[in-house]
């Protein structure tokens, strides 16, 4: 009997030990990864971030000086992000002869490349020439880009900016900016005799245009995000009037027909509206032109001085700037005027929004406690962070891919003038645009390609 | 005829009466008296009950019988008495011929037999003088035997110190040797306590390698479904004999669902120990486009498989592909940071069932 006993108990073990065994088979069968539950865990939950090391040998080409002269292009536009490190090209270990073979991987991430990029440049017959590159990821092996481009000979810089959009819009997956042009107000002699010109450059601040004699006084140029055409503000006659140019051609024309003055220009982002402030004895209130119609919509009339307007990337709302509860502040009202309501909160004084490309962030310049600082805040007032800080900051624009910042810094001194300088979205990597003189008011383009 | 009748009759009544007598005197009987016996009345289910068992009855503790302590008689607790009485002490010491005593003792006046007056006053002014003299004499002796024996004190007193000194010295020379053996004495006990414990530790680790080599040549997890599955399996492996196909290095443990599973290998412990040191080293290496709007949210889960050399075996696998092009991108990253930061550096007796095959988790919420 007892023996009975023990060998159905036994019988049991055995059944309960086979289902349970059954159970975690079928388990790990049918539950995805189930089987790594019993093994080690690693969380990983703090990332050493920096500059992505990156290698970009000389291109290769029949002329090695325009060759190498677009790779610096390259290498300068990366390194001025502030999100990538160009390596030494003199401990580079492998030369590169040839685009086709794949490079030796080892030998560049010995020298701490994660990123290779390999160029050439060749003439074609019709006197334009054609520049390829291929992006390697040197760590993972893999060929991330290859392209090519045809371009006159004048335009090797241009070309240069392209190559390094590409090469950033594969590593960061955001849009490049580096193939863009700013507008600024070139200043040029004595503080109280100041000459202010408009002028155009690339990003970079090479090929530097002056668009205006200085004859007259130019302020606040805006970009069309559409085309290649400016709208500013420009005393014609003595009479501040907004005005537009044709940047292909040249050509000017007066926005409007205002008996008075209007300033403050800024496109709609489909290009085919302009919003400015319009001057009412003491006060300022703030219109809507549609430029096709020459239709005229007033959106604000408060008796305040109501100015700075600036769209939102979707056309839907604006941001502007206004003294009417006693102070400069911030406020945000719908395309047509409606729902105008106070977004600023903090203390000191708000002025010059701008909307980023992105939507995320509204820029601004703040003054306070006899400072002026250049910061962000979310289109609903929140979250409010200073960029930058200084004697005199002012002026923000916004790169099109919304994550860089120009503005310009006046400098004190009898000698003293403004500058412009750009500013990553996180405050960092704050770099001086050079420029043959003083520069201010400066408007970032769209991409040009 | 009278006089036997009147025999008769007296014979009768003397019979009756010392009957009657001898009935009145007759020790009456007696019955011994029984017992008191406690009787309980217990009903019929009562009884079922006791006979069956009550299961809530409460245990009744078995107590050990009562020890009776012995009262000990008068003469034991005499003796008793006696043994506990301390011995007498050792005799005080005879007292020593007293010089100064001596000395009294030759100055005690000699009884006079039948003095006059003029001896008695004489006497009496002998006795003072005497009396004066000896007390002088007792006094300067007193002194002399106090000075006696106070440098006799301060000799013993420097003898003691002198004593006490030496022993003072040789204890502390005693003490050192000992210490010094003591120490000698340890430090031999202690290597040789190491060697044992390596020893035993060497002898351990071998006795549970051959246990599991045992297990694993007696276990083969890979025939489980086999031994499960009760229709025979044309493609199952027959029997106990190993597969000879079968890679000695092939992956068991917890996935294959080996018993000796390797997850059972390493402690809670040491396994947060290998995350810490996994952690700290990919982390130098990652690096994200932290710009990125959504970023943030992108946790990528990658199995890790590593060489004993510290180094990656094979691609990593997503374990939690979610696809789009900014979770790849922070895929990218995590296998960038991984070969980038080989070969790992980890401890080689956690390696089996440890880092050989993990799940390394790249979480960038905490970030941002």
């Amino acid at each position: 009997m007892t023996d009975r006993n023990n060998e159905r108990s036994s019988v049991e073990v055995n059944r309960r030990q086979m289902l349970a065994v059954t159970g975690s088979a079928l388990g790990a069968a049918l539950v995805p990864g189930a089987g790594a539950l019993a093994q080690t865990r690693v969380t990983v939950d703090e990332a050493n971030l920096r500059p992505r090391p990156i290698a970009i040998p000389a291109f290769l080409g029949e002329d090695p000086r325009l060759a190498q002269a677009i790779a610096d292009v390259v290498q300068a536009d990366l390194e001025r992000s502030g999100l990538f490190r160009p390596l030494d090209r003199g401990a580079f270990i492998e030369q590169i002869n040839d685009l086709a073979t794949a490079p030796r991987f080892a030998d560049w991430r010995a020298v701490g490349a994660e990123a290779l990029v390999v160029g050439q440049v060749t003439k074609l017959q019709d006197g334009r020439f054609r520049a390829e590159f291929r992006l390697w990821d040197t760590v993972l092996g893999k060929s991330l880009t290859a392209q090519h481009f045809a371009t006159d000979p004048r335009a090797w810089r241009r070309l240069g900016h392209i190559i390094a959009d590409q090469i950033y819009e594969k590593l960061t997956l955001e849009k490049g900016y580096f193939d863009t042009r700013v507008v600024f107000i070139d200043e040029t002699g004595p503080k109280n005799k100041r000459l202010k010109r408009l002028a155009i450059m690339d990003q970079d601040g090479h090929n530097v245009r002056l668009l205006s004699s200085g004859q007259e006084l130019v302020l606040t140029p805006r970009f069309n995000p559409q085309s290649q055409q400016i709208c500013y503000m420009s005393y014609v006659g003595g009479n501040p009037r907004v005005q537009m140019m044709d940047l292909a051609t040249g050509q000017r024309q007066v926005v409007g027909d205002f008996p008075n003055m209007t300033f403050a220009p800024r496109f709609a982002p489909d290009g085919r509206r302009i919003v400015m402030s319009l001057q009412e004895g003491g006060a300022s209130s703030l219109v809507e032109m549609d430029l096709g119609s020459r239709r005229i919509s007033q959106l604000t009339q408060t008796g305040a001085i109501d100015t700075g307007p600036c769209y939102a990337p979707d056309g839907r709302q604006i941001v502007f700037e206004s003294d009417r509860e006693g102070t400069q502040q911030l406020y945000v009202m719908g395309a047509n005027g409606a729902g105008q309501r106070r977004i600023s909160s903090g203390p000191g004084r708000y002025s010059t929004p701008v909307w980023s490309p992105r939507g995320d962030y509204i820029a601004f310049t703040k003054q306070y406690a006899g400072r002026f600082l250049i910061g962000v805040m979310r289109p609903d007032g929140t979250g409010e962070r200073v960029l930058t800080e200084g004697f005199h900051n002012e002026g923000p624009t916004w790169a099109p891919n919304g994550r860089v910042l120009m503005f310009f810094r006046e400098h004190r001194g009898a000698n003293g003038g403004p500058s412009i300088y750009s500013i990553d979205l996180t405050g960092y990597n704050e770099r001086r645009v050079t420029t043959p003189s003083f520069a201010s008011d400066p408007a970032w383009s769209p991409l040009l390609s | 005829m009278y006089f036997g009748l009147t025999v008769s009759m007296v014979a009768h009544l003397a019979l009756l009466g010392w009957a009657l007598m001898a009935f009145q005197t007759t020790e009456p009987y007696k019955m011994a008296e029984p017992e008191a016996v406690e009787v309980a009345i217990i009903s019929a289910d009562e009884l079922v009950r006791l006979r069956q068992g009550d299961r809530d009855s409460k245990k009744l503790e078995t107590r050990p019988a009562e020890k009776i302590e012995k009262k000990p008689t008068e003469q034991e607790a005499k003796r008793e008495i006696v043994k506990t009485v301390p011995p007498p002490a050792a005799s005080p010491p005879e007292a020593q011929d007293d010089p100064i005593s001596k000395k009294l003792a030759a100055l005690q006046p000699v009884e006079p037999k039948g003095p006059t007056a003029e001896e008695i006053a004489a006497k009496k002014a002998a006795e003072e003088a005497a009396k004066k003299a000896a007390d002088e004499a007792a006094k300067k002796a007193a002194a002399q035997k106090a000075a006696e024996e106070l440098a006799l004190q301060k000799a013993a007193e420097e003898k003691k110190k002198q004593a006490e000194a030496e022993a003072e010295k040789k204890r502390k020379a005693d003490a050192e040797k000992k210490r010094k053996a003591e120490e000698r004495r340890k430090r031999v006990a202690a290597e040789k306590k190491r060697r044992q414990d390596a020893d035993r530790k060497r002898k351990l680790a071998e006795q549970r390698r051959r246990d599991k080599e045992r297990q694993a040549k007696s276990f083969d997890s890979g025939k489980i479904s086999a031994l499960l599955n009760k229709i025979p399996d044309a493609a199952a492996p027959q029997g106990g004999n190993p597969d000879p196909n079968a890679r000695p290095d092939a992956p068991r443990g917890a996935r294959a669902g080996a018993p000796e599973g390797r997850d059972t290998r390493l402690t809670a412990s040491q396994r947060s120990l290998l995350g810490a040191m996994m952690k700290r080293a990919v982390s130098q290496c990652w690096n994200i486009n932290s710009g990125l709007e959504g970023v943030d949210r992108m946790v990528v889960e990658l199995e890790v498989r590593l060489g004993p050399d510290g180094r990656l075996q094979g691609q990593p696998r997503v374990a939690n592909n979610r696809g789009g092009a900014i979770f790849q991108d922070a895929v990218n990253s995590a296998v960038r940071a991984l070969i980038q930061c080989e070969p790992y550096d980890l401890p080689k007796e956690f390696y089996k069932g440890g880092w050989d095959h993990m799940v390394v988790t790249f979480d960038p919420q905490k970030m941002f």
